[in-house]
């Protein structure tokens, strides 16, 4: 209670001392566009030139900047955009200016200039990724994919081969809270998890957090991955389609009523099910198929200079489908799973200083099985089963940018969850059983307030509070989340900054494989399973370093994070243990299943980026250690878990070769990851007759591990090479790709399995390989 | 029907699409501690049957340069029984090309109920076990009912057959369920094990076993309900779990229960109810 009262009094007193400087000041307010398109740009840096004042826009596009009367050139910053122009203004009076700002057009080349932002800003922690950055990185089978770019950053562990999910420093992938226009993705992997949801073409920006958080965010113990959609072109209809190995997609965007509102659609599927269908059908025997497909939609219409209005949906889905017949039996079966996300906001700017957003949300995933068997006109089986999470919600947001050194955040957030973790139903001959699984319908609100204060021209703080509570049955919890960050200036394009951060997670992803399958089950805090609490301390060092033309922004960070009540499945247990209608005897709620646990997790991150010029990319290294303990796993020892990576090393480049020909590269290392590997198969009775004489038993083989994840695999590494081949056509510009996965065939570890050998009775260990060296073409179209 | 059963095909169907897409490559030289051989024991000890049996098996460890345990240096065994200070040897009765069994008539040794025992195999510096367990003292008390027949998905009827045992909560109890079938005493189509200090378990459980229509009617069928011991029942549901993610090589390794010292194993009791069915 002291910490906050003493956290109230410091915002007290610094909105109290800004009162007073801001009396002779003048509010210049507005958005940051894209010239062409008239979208806004989030994240963008407003900076007044020769002086040390900036501002970001905030997630709307929209700034306010308080300067005293003058004469000012103005520059604004965003990633993958011309930052040379500069803006002249004189102010007299309180004025509102939207700035214009223009994509770097891939066919021309870019001046260097500016700077990034990366030493002034206050947050530490977070990286802002342009979506040309992500489309241009080479990608398997040449779908592009934020999470395969995300995974390039430094503090992000790689996890499995092959899969989507991702690790922030030490957390599960159920720790990562990812938003899609305000909405939450709960499972944001298709094809098991080998790519992830989101459809770059439909995207405007990605911003992920790891640390630092301002109290705007909570929910996760790990990061924040923020996307936003585009909103579509006011001026002008305008598309995009691509063509691709694996799937192909197709985007359109345009003004509904020129400069009020507008629209963007796009979709995208897969057609491996549909080629294959020929070699797979099979009359007697019927078929099997599998694909997947997501659709982005948004509309927005501005009422007024003042407010907007935004809609945007997201709905994707994967599905896996069998169906046979055989005599006179008939067999089907559909395994699918996707999420289905809905967004309302309404964007208002109340004064120059006051910015407003209410957002009402909808966030649904869902994963079905359904299978039918059909013995006779009168004999079927049909089974159900469901696990899904529903979330309804509604959070007001008030941006109050009070002076040029408080600018004071502060909202609400409501949330229903509905979980059903697992509903199973069947019908035999018209008896219809339901399992008595249990479903959560959960409560959580969510309150911060946070100033970004700019104490003077060298130090400046992010000081903020979160409350929440969650409430799941007749159990509530609540929690209180201090946040905070500082910056000091040091000499020369140099800053350190520190943060120290709680969080607190009501929700947890118990997964029985650690791949990210959509059978992972998504359960509540509830009163026998805690929330999940983590805090973490960080400390950088940040640095923009020119050289001749070149600029390099350099960022060293140090960070310690410890989490607990962090949940996995006890030994031996699975999403199968779940209530069999059938069965009286089993009936057991997730609980049952799980055991809670601590972890730790610390390391150091360096970052290396070249944002501008003929060769952009960065270098990321990581170094790091994460540990789990649980009491009833492994002995009640510490273990390091599947995702722990002593090194990473990422270099990505991005090279224009000339005015249509760019070369892109990608070279990744890592530390093997820790598995448990089976150190002896045994021969045992795994059934012995009632009488127990041993001499009538069957014999089973088993595979015996020791210690948990105690074998670490050999290192991960590849280096994949694409190269685009840009022309400007009468109607727009066409785009060939041709990219290499993995070019020298490096055989990286997917799993280890002890196996007989071929033509021997021997029993070896083998590795299994899944992705090697994979050439593809893609072909796509924009068109204006 | 094994509902389980569709959702272990599922996960199955996944791992195939890994496997099917994936190629193998055998690893040299693992950098792993060596792993020796280690001798397995099982007993479980019958008060009911003709003889006690015990069978010696080797867990093989998987590095090459290790400290190997031979078929014959099981057959080679000495093997002893204990209880209250008397001490039998046990005597070699069939080997199978990986496992020995060894065995002592009832007559030598009667196993009695809420007597403990103490078994011991020994192969000079090969291995070194031992064992302990103590017989259930009550029989289960249960009664059943047999009800159908109905169809089954698999175009066979079957009858259901509710048993409900009689027990006490917070007595720690351990049992097994069976079904003897006439036509093949080893023919154990329904064997669960559980305790009833279970989460949701009563003191009065019911259980649901189906028995096809054929064997049903057959006749001569009978109902067993072991009364076995916390070892017995630990060591088969780790048996089970192992079983259950066998071949899935991302789910959570899982420890075999062991109350063997000097190697794995299991010493466990039992006392059996029949009822004819």
């Amino acid at each position: 209670m002291k910490s906050i009262m003493t956290t109230l009094s410091i915002m007290g007193m610094a909105a109290l001392s800004g009162d007073l400087a801001a009396q002779n000041k003048l509010t210049l307010s507005g958005f940051v566009k894209e010239k062409n398109s008239q979208e806004t740009l989030p994240g963008a840096i407003v900076t007044v030139k020769g002086s040390e004042t900036f501002v970001n826009t905030n997630e709307y596009g929209f700034y306010s900047l308080s300067l005293p009367p003058g004469n000012y050139e103005l520059q604004v910053y965003f990633p993958g955009y011309i930052n040379d122009k500069t803006f002249s203004l004189n102010l007299k009076a309180d004025q509102k200016l939207d700035f214009s700002i223009a994509p770097q057009n891939t066919l021309e080349e870019v001046l260097v200039t500016g700077q990034s932002g990366n030493v002034e800003s206050i947050r530490m922690g977070s990286h802002q990724l342009g979506i040309e950055q992500i489309k241009n990185t080479p990608a398997l089978l040449g779908e592009k994919d934020v999470f395969k770019v995300i995974k390039l950053l430094p503090g992000v562990q790689k996890g499995q081969e092959g899969s989507s999910g991702f690790n922030v420093r030490g957390g599960g992938t159920d720790q990562n809270l990812i938003i899609l226009d305000d909405a939450v993705v709960y499972n944001a992997s298709h094809l098991f998890g080998f790519f992830s949801v989101f459809n770059g073409d439909a995207l405007k920006g990605v911003e992920l957090i790891k640390g630092g958080y301002p109290a705007k965010y909570g929910e996760r113990l790990s990061s924040v991955l923020n996307i936003t959609m585009k909103e579509g072109d006011k001026q002008h209809v305008k598309g995009e389609y691509g063509i691709g190995l694996l799937s192909s997609r197709a985007t359109l965007e345009g003004p509904i009523i020129k400069n009020k509102a507008s629209f963007l659609i796009s979709g995208r599927r897969t057609y491996a099910d549909i080629i294959a269908q020929p070699f797979l059908r099979n009359k007697n025997q019927g078929a099997t198929g599998y694909y997947f497909y997501d659709l982005n939609a948004k509309v927005n219409y501005q009422i007024d200079d003042n407010n907007s209005l935004y809609l945007s949906g997201y709905f994707g889905r994967d599905k896996f489908y069998t169906n046979e017949s055989y005599g006179g039996s008939k067999s089907k079966m559909n395994f699918s799973w996707g999420n289905a996300t809905g967004t309302l906001r309404w964007n208002r700017v109340i004064s120059p200083k006051l910015f407003a957003n209410l957002t009402i949300n909808y966030s649904n995933f869902n994963m079905s099985v359904y299978l039918k068997e059909k013995y006779s006109s009168t004999e079927t089986y049909i089974m159900e089963y469901l696990s899904s999470i529903d979330d309804i919600g509604a959070k007001y947001d008030l941006s109050y940018y009070h002076s040029a050194k408080h600018t004071i955040k502060t909202g609400y957030k409501l949330t229903r969850h509905v979980f059903k973790p697992s509903v199973m139903t069947t019908l035999e001959n018209k008896t219809k059983q339901v399992n008595s699984a249990t479903n959560y319908i959960s409560w959580e609100n969510n309150v911060y307030i946070d100033d970004e204060w700019k104490i003077n021209n060298k130090l400046a703080a992010n000081i903020g509070l979160r409350g929440s509570s969650f409430t799941s049955g007749k159990n509530t919890y609540f929690n209180l989340e201090p946040r905070s960050s500082v910056r000091y200036l040091l000499q020369g394009n140099t800053s350190v900054k520190a943060s120290y951060t709680i969080m607190n997670q009501y929700m947890h992803l118990i997964s029985s494989t650690g791949i990210n399958l959509p059978t992972d089950l998504w359960v509540p805090a509830t009163a026998r399973v805690a929330p999940q609490r983590a805090q973490q301390y960080s400390l950088g060092l940040f640095h923009d370093l020119k050289v001749h033309d070149q600029a390099l922004n350099i960022s060293l960070e140090g960070y310690y994070k410890d989490m607990k009540n962090i949940i996995t499945y006890k030994e031996g247990a699975s999403f199968m243990n779940i209530e069999d209608p059938t069965n009286n005897s089993t009936v057991k709620t997730f609980e049952d299943n799980v055991t809670s646990g601590i972890g730790k997790s610390y390391g150091a991150e360096l970052m290396i980026q070249k944002q501008k010029g003929k060769f952009t990319g960065w270098l990321s290294y990581t170094l790091s250690w994460t540990k789990f303990k649980f009491e009833e796993i492994n002995n009640g020892a510490w273990f390091y878990p599947r995702y722990d990576r002593r090194h990473d090393l990422n270099l990505v480049g991005f090279y224009e070769i000339s005015k249509g020909i760019r070369l892109n590269a990608l070279f990744t290392f890592a530390t093997g990851n820790p598995v448990a590997l089976p150190r002896h198969e045994a021969r045992v009775l795994g059934s012995i007759p009632t009488n127990g004489n041993l001499s009538n038993g069957s014999e089973y083989i088993l595979n015996l591990y020791s210690n948990k994840n105690d074998y670490r695999t050999e290192a991960y590494h590849r280096m994949d090479i694409g190269i685009q081949f840009m022309k400007q056509k009468k109607k727009g510009t066409r785009t060939w790709e041709i990219s290499f996965y993995n070019i020298y065939n490096r055989q990286n570890p997917f799993f280890y399995a002890i196996e007989q050998a071929d033509f021997s009775t021997d029993k070896n260990l083998y590795k299994y390989t899944i992705f090697p060296f994979i050439p593809s073409i893609t072909y796509s179209f924009k068109f204006s | 029907m094994p509902i389980q059963s569709y959702l272990s095909k599922l996960t199955l169907a996944l791992l195939c699409i890994f496997t099917i897409s994936s190629c193998r490559k055998e690893v040299h030289n693992i950098p792993l501690a060596k792993t020796d051989d280690i001798a397995i024991m099982q007993g479980f000890l019958n008060p009911d049957a003709d003889t006690v049996t015990i069978s010696l098996s080797v867990a093989s460890g998987i590095s090459k340069n290790k400290k190997e345990i031979s078929i014959d240096a099981l057959k080679n065994a000495q093997i002893t029984i204990e209880s209250n200070g008397i001490v039998k040897s046990l005597r070699f009765l069939s080997e199978t090309p990986t496992m020995v069994i060894f065995f002592l008539p009832r007559t030598e040794m009667p196993v009695q109920q809420g007597k403990t025992y103490t078994v011991r195999a020994k192969n000079g510096d090969h291995f070194s076990l031992e064992a302990t367990t103590t017989v259930p003292e009550s029989p289960a008390d249960f009664t059943f009912t047999a009800d159908g027949p109905y169809s089954s998905s698999q175009n066979n009827a079957f009858y259901k057959i509710k048993t409900t045992i009689v027990d006490f909560k917070g007595q720690n109890n351990f049992y097994r369920t069976s079904i003897l079938a006439s036509s093949d005493p080893n023919y154990d189509p329904y064997s669960r094990y559980f305790t009833t200090d279970e989460k949701d378990q009563l003191a009065k459980i019911t259980l649901t076993m189906q028995l096809d229509e054929e064997t049903y009617r057959a006749g001569g069928n009978t109902i067993a309900v072991s009364h076995i011991s916390e070892s017995y029942y630990r060591f088969f549901k780790s048996v089970q779990t192992l079983e259950d993610t066998g071949g899935n090589p991302f789910a959570e390794p899982t420890a075999l229960y062991t109350n063997v010292s000097g190697g794995i194993g299991v010493l466990g009791a039992m006392t059996v109810s029949y009822k004819d069915l």
